[in-house]
């Protein structure tokens, strides 16, 4: 069945994804050219990976949970997830692509990256192992969405494809979340469970990202969906949003609880964090206010409430990425009276700016699809 | 193959901050961006009130998870233990000084700590962050070892000056300044020590000064329960003592 997304607020995003990448990436380059990475606030004194690095993590996170409801329906055959899933696929592959502009801003060389890793043989090194994960993650996606595109959804190949794009995805942030969790020097992060933790963000922004864009895609109206498309919305989606955002809650409560009965040296950034209002606005307004409302019988189905929990969660989860990466950071290493107890840091305009630009390009190449892709296809029952 | 190790006294250091000078003048580093570092702790309020101080160069460790985590492998060890950085091969992308337990990793192209900003009064030729007034012989530079005036958008790091000890005769127990035909191959760190606090040697020679200071000294290293086993030791006898916290103290 192919239905006609109407999806009239696509040219406002698609322009002004275009507009904020040009204008953001001009920004950004200029101040790169003539300032350097001293445009950015990060330094040597502790802060050493500020807001595009925070940037790059929500970003790439959303595209592993996007690709989890996708794979939903392509690698485990839930087919009342096949109207969102060719949504979920592009807009995964959008903002990787995103996510991947952000870093390699931040990075002091980010063309010599493309020859010093591969030939570098550093296999102790998580961001080898993520680099080579996302890399197979994009090309298995890139094949998949062809695969979906020309109509071939459920063939041996095309589900070959498709389960090499999800445990590449789930790899690559599993590797990430190493990358934070294996560092014992930093209490805040050091936790062998730090791959979960990611997963389960990924999970949330992943559900919550395929609701925002399937409201997107038809004028916020649950009316002028197509009935499969109101049926997973009013049923299973809501169910699985209440799930993972039950778990999410779980994890952060004990990762928190934890942190603040500790007396480690340098886990008393737990206390900073927590002292944060963006913490409590992460927890109570992106974490407990949408799994409530996902919870509630009489709400969970309504439209307002679905896009009310899904932003309220997909900004938690950007706000509790940004303390989580900065957060590592702000207890100093060995820097005595020079830096205070707690770094602190406030992202500069130019750093604002690549993280507006890593987004922006990915809404454009989201809108970009949904314009010319047929995102709203599924499968002939 | 020797290992190089460095012991700082405590008791003798003075927190001159000449061993931090030295070394900007010998690596070219930029006012701020200090290699060697002398930090200062305060503790309590008068009449109780504490100062101490701790020199900090890079531990050299044994185990260094600075390399570990490295993609490219621009941080790597020499055969002779030291930890040095590739310029050539280094993306900047900062992970080693997150992995860095002691924080002695630097990045230059940031927002200067000293302003105004050198960079900018004596500019970059293009090939280097900046144009330092005074400069190590062009022929000492060498990328591979992160020795020279650092290039923009990569890590620096502490090189025990290897541009100098490397070239000390082999089987060398100590390098000490007091041995004539040995000065020109000590660390600027150590041979600027007025007091005396700094000696550097063959850890692996049980015959060299620096392991019987450690074992007659009880020499400590600093977290050492990372296990990234530190080749810099601290005599702190009486009148020193290493940091407990990374940080300044509690409140």
């Amino acid at each position: 069945m192919t239905t006609q997304t109407i999806a009239p607020y696509n040219g406002a995003v698609l322009m002004g994804g275009i507009a904020a990448t040009v204008l953001a990436g001009a920004a950004v380059l200029w101040a790169l050219m003539t300032e350097g990475h001293a445009a950015f606030n990060s330094s040597s004194d502790g802060i050493s990976w500020g807001l595009p690095v925070a940037a790059y993590v929500f970003l790439a996170i959303g595209s592993t949970g996007l690709t989890m409801v996708a794979a939903l329906a392509l690698v485990f055959g839930l087919k009342g997830f096949y109207p969102v899933a060719k949504r979920c696929v592009w807009l995964a592959i959008a903002m990787l692509i995103g996510g991947f502009a952000s870093l390699a801003l931040e990075l002091g060389h980010p063309f010599r990256l493309l020859w010093a890793i591969p030939l570098s043989g550093q296999f102790s090194s998580p961001l080898v192992w993520m680099g080579i994960f996302y890399l197979v993650a994009l090309v298995a996606m890139a094949l998949k969405f062809q695969r979906l595109h020309n109509g071939d959804w459920d063939s041996p190949g095309s589900k070959k494809v498709g389960q090499a794009a999800m445990v590449g995805e789930m790899l690559a942030i599993f590797t990430m979340g190493l990358a934070f969790g294996m560092m014992f020097m930093r209490p805040f992060w050091y936790n062998g469970l730090a791959p979960v933790n990611f997963l389960i963000a990924a999970a949330v922004a992943g559900v919550g990202l395929a609701i925002l864009v399937s409201y997107l895609a038809y004028g916020f109206r649950q009316e002028a969906m197509p009935e499969a498309l109101r049926s997973l919305l009013s049923g299973a989606m809501p169910g699985l949003f209440a799930t993972t955002l039950g778990v999410l809650l779980i994890v952060t409560a004990a990762r928190a609880i934890t942190g603040l009965w500790t007396n480690a040296d340098g886990a008393e950034v737990f206390h900073w964090t927590t002292g944060s209002p963006w913490f409590h606005l992460a927890l109570w307004g992106g974490v407990v206010l949408p799994l409530i409302l996902m919870l509630s019988p009489s709400l969970r189905g309504q439209a307002n409430m679905q896009l009310a929990a899904a932003a309220l969660a997909v900004l938690g989860v950007a706000i509790d990425r940004y303390q989580y990466v900065i957060g590592g950071q702000v207890v100093p290493l060995f820097k005595g009276e020079w830096v205070p107890e707690f770094i602190p840091y406030v992202p500069s305009f130019t750093e604002w700016l690549v993280a507006l630009l890593g987004l922006s390009l990915a809404a454009a190449i989201y809108a970009w699809g949904e314009k010319a892709l047929n995102l709203s296809d599924s499968p002939s029952p | 193959m020797a290992k190089w190790g460095m012991v700082i006294d405590l008791e003798k250091c003075t927190g001159c901050q000449a061993c931090t000078t030295a070394c900007g003048m010998e690596n070219n580093r930029l006012p701020g961006e200090h290699w060697q570092d002398v930090l200062f702790y305060t503790d309590g309020v008068y009449p109780s009130a504490k100062l101490s101080w701790l020199p900090r160069p890079c531990m050299q460790c044994e185990n260094p998870s600075c390399v570990a985590v490295c993609p490219t492998k621009a941080t790597y060890q020499t055969a002779d233990g030291v930890v040095l950085i590739d310029w050539n091969k280094c993306i900047g992308c900062k992970y080693c000084m997150i992995a860095c337990p002691y924080g002695v990793r630097f990045y230059t192209d940031a927002k200067q700590v000293v302003q105004p900003d050198l960079r900018k009064v004596f500019a970059s030729d293009g090939k280097h962050s900046w144009s330092p007034p005074y400069k190590m012989p062009d022929a000492q530079e060498d990328w591979t070892k992160g020795i020279g005036v650092q290039p923009n958008g990569v890590v620096s790091k502490c090189t025990f000056c290897y541009h100098k000890i490397s070239k000390a005769p082999k089987g060398t127990a100590d390098i000490d300044e007091s041995i004539a035909e040995l000065k020109e191959f000590v660390p600027a760190c150590v041979r600027t020590c007025a007091p005396k606090a700094r000696y550097f040697g063959d850890l692996d020679n049980p015959a060299s000064q620096v392991n019987k200071l450690i074992a007659d000294k009880s020499g400590v290293r600093l977290l050492d329960h990372t296990g990234n086993k530190p080749k810099v030791y601290y005599l702190t006898g009486a009148g020193g003592s290493v940091p407990s916290t990374r940080a300044k103290s509690k409140s």
